[in-house]
């Protein structure tokens, strides 16, 4: 992977942590994962991160996202992808997250202008479109003009920075911790991001024991974040 | 072989052409309703499989017939290449299930492939609980289910796995595959759990399943008014030896279950209270427990 200065600011621009994208309110399953540890089994946060690496995003948001883009702004293509997601998307708490923080991407992206987003935001809110975060990423990053390789970099370092932020507020690790994590998981991600992408390729996850957190953390009462 | 079915539907097909050593199984049945009762119509049935007859369990539900699915084989060999096809008429309802695990044997890198297709019409019941499949050192499954449900159907899935080394040495299978597909009468697709997992993924510090042994998953699809109450399926989260999150699935498709136990005992209790759970909300009444 090769950028210009010109699109290695952009891509740092929205991989940024303070690029207004939603996430913040998400921890993927962690917070659940970490406050059920006595009755799940022990908690680690490197491990949880490289399963949640390996094991959901690089066969299926990172999937999906490579799929949105190749789409290339095809508005009811994506729709129809958006539709796989949902019905691929086992658990509710997750399902959920992903809509919201998809939507909550798509509005950003719609008041900044990109080619598009306020479109896509119309067919959500008109219920013609489900507005999952790795589709809606796959269409604006797409119409930014950043090349398929840098999204999926984008993606994944997304993915693992929302973690290691929500580990942080959660008080599980310090902030130089989260920093070691995260250099750690870099390998995988872009281990998972050079695996060609099939054209229609079906969307696989298996991450069970994090599925099961946040169908509980969804009955559970106190929380900081909403799955 | 029992043989009432002679062609296959031209409406699927094997998963991959059949390899000369391959053995091609076929278990296919069509139920019908007739009053009150549920009869078992069409059949064909060949090596490995093998059924003696379907039995009337539960003298309270009449029109549930249970059918066990054998197999004379011993378990999963290299390049099985086994399907399964279930087609209940409107009202028809039936439980398939197996008499014990499946043992998935070494298959030097080809895997065993297993395809099942489900068609249920209007008001059909279908339970299908095949017992876990044990995952040998090189065992490498794959498995498609494609079911359609027709409107007031409802349809209960379970499959579930475990690893076993019978010499204690910790050798961990190869690949296991799942594709479950689930649609409306209209071909839409409602819900899709699709996974691929190494054994080395498993034995792993990073496992998805953490330190758990056995690894169940349950769909309960279909007519609402005819499925458990959420609240009663979180209870059956109440086993100090297994853990479960119940979720509901998109498009209003009904309940999938996750399940982690930490042995086989606890798994099959859970399977079995969900099977009573699907089977009451279904019929109004409790089945009788199911002899294996």
């Amino acid at each position: 992977m090769s950028l210009s200065a010109t699109n290695l600011l952009v891509a740092l621009q929205h991989a940024d942590g303070q690029f207004p994208s939603g996430g913040f309110a998400f921890s993927q399953g962690l917070e659940a994962s970490s406050s059920l540890a006595d009755r799940l089994g022990a908690f680690d946060f490197a491990d949880f991160v490289d399963i949640q690496i390996r094991h959901r995003w690089a066969d299926a948001d990172r999937v999906a996202l490579v799929r949105a883009f190749r789409l290339a702004g095809d508005l009811d293509a994506l729709a129809e992808l958006d539709s796989e997601v949902e019905a691929s998307t086992f658990v509710e708490g997750l399902r959920l997250g992903s809509r919201r923080n998809g939507t909550a991407l798509l509005t950003t992206h719609g008041r900044l202008g990109t080619k598009g987003a306020t479109a896509y935001r119309g067919m959500v809110r008109n219920g013609s479109a489900c507005g999952h975060l790795a589709v809606v990423q796959g269409l604006v990053w797409q119409a930014l003009g950043l090349d398929e390789a840098t999204a999926v970099a984008i993606g994944g370092y997304q993915m693992v920075a929302s973690l290691a932020t929500a580990a942080v507020r959660l008080g599980l690790i310090g902030a130089i911790d989260a920093q070691a994590s995260m250099a750690r998981a870099l390998p995988a991600i872009e281990a998972a991001g050079s695996r060609p992408v099939a054209d229609g390729e079906a969307l696989r996850s298996f991450t069970p024991l994090c599925e099961i957190a946040v169908a509980m953390h969804g009955v559970s009462g106190q929380r900081l974040f909403s799955n | 072989m029992t043989s009432h079915w002679p062609q296959p539907p031209a409406t699927y097909a094997l998963v991959q052409p059949r390899q000369a050593e391959a053995r091609c199984g076929r278990f296919e049945l069509a139920f019908s309703r007739h009053g009150a009762r549920t009869h078992l119509g069409r059949q064909f049935v060949c090596y490995p499989f093998h059924m003696t007859r379907p039995f009337a369990l539960d003298r309270a539900i009449p029109s549930l017939l249970t059918v066990y699915q054998q197999s004379s084989s011993g378990g999963l060999y290299r390049d099985d290449r086994l399907t399964s096809r279930y087609e209940l008429g409107a009202g028809a309802a039936a439980h398939i299930t197996t008499q014990a695990a499946t043992v998935v044997h070494d298959c030097h890198g080809q895997p065993a492939h297993q395809v099942t297709e489900i068609v249920l019409e209007e008001n059909a019941f279908l339970a299908v609980t095949p017992d876990p499949l044990v995952l040998f050192p090189g065992a490498s499954s794959s498995s498609t289910l494609r079911a359609r449900l027709a409107p007031g159907a409802v349809l209960l899935l379970s499959d579930a796995f475990t690893c076993h080394d019978p010499e204690g040495r910790l050798r961990s299978f190869d690949r296991l595959g799942s594709d479950v597909s689930i649609r409306d009468a209209a071909g839409r697709l409602l819900v899709r759990d699709n996974l691929e997992v190494s054994g080395a993924d498993i034995a792993g510090p990073a496992s998805p399943i953490g330190g758990w042994k056995v690894v169940s998953n349950f769909m309960l699809l279909g007519d609402p008014t005819r499925l458990p109450a959420a609240e009663a399926l979180v209870a059956l989260n109440d086993m100090a030896s297994a853990i479960v999150g119940v979720s509901a699935l998109a498009n209003g498709a009904g309940f999938g279950l996750r399940c982690l136990a930490a042995d086989a005992i606890a798994a099959r209790s859970i399977g079995e209270s969900l099977f009573e759970l699907a089977v009451a909300a279904a019929f109004g009444i409790q089945p009788v427990p199911r002899r294996k």
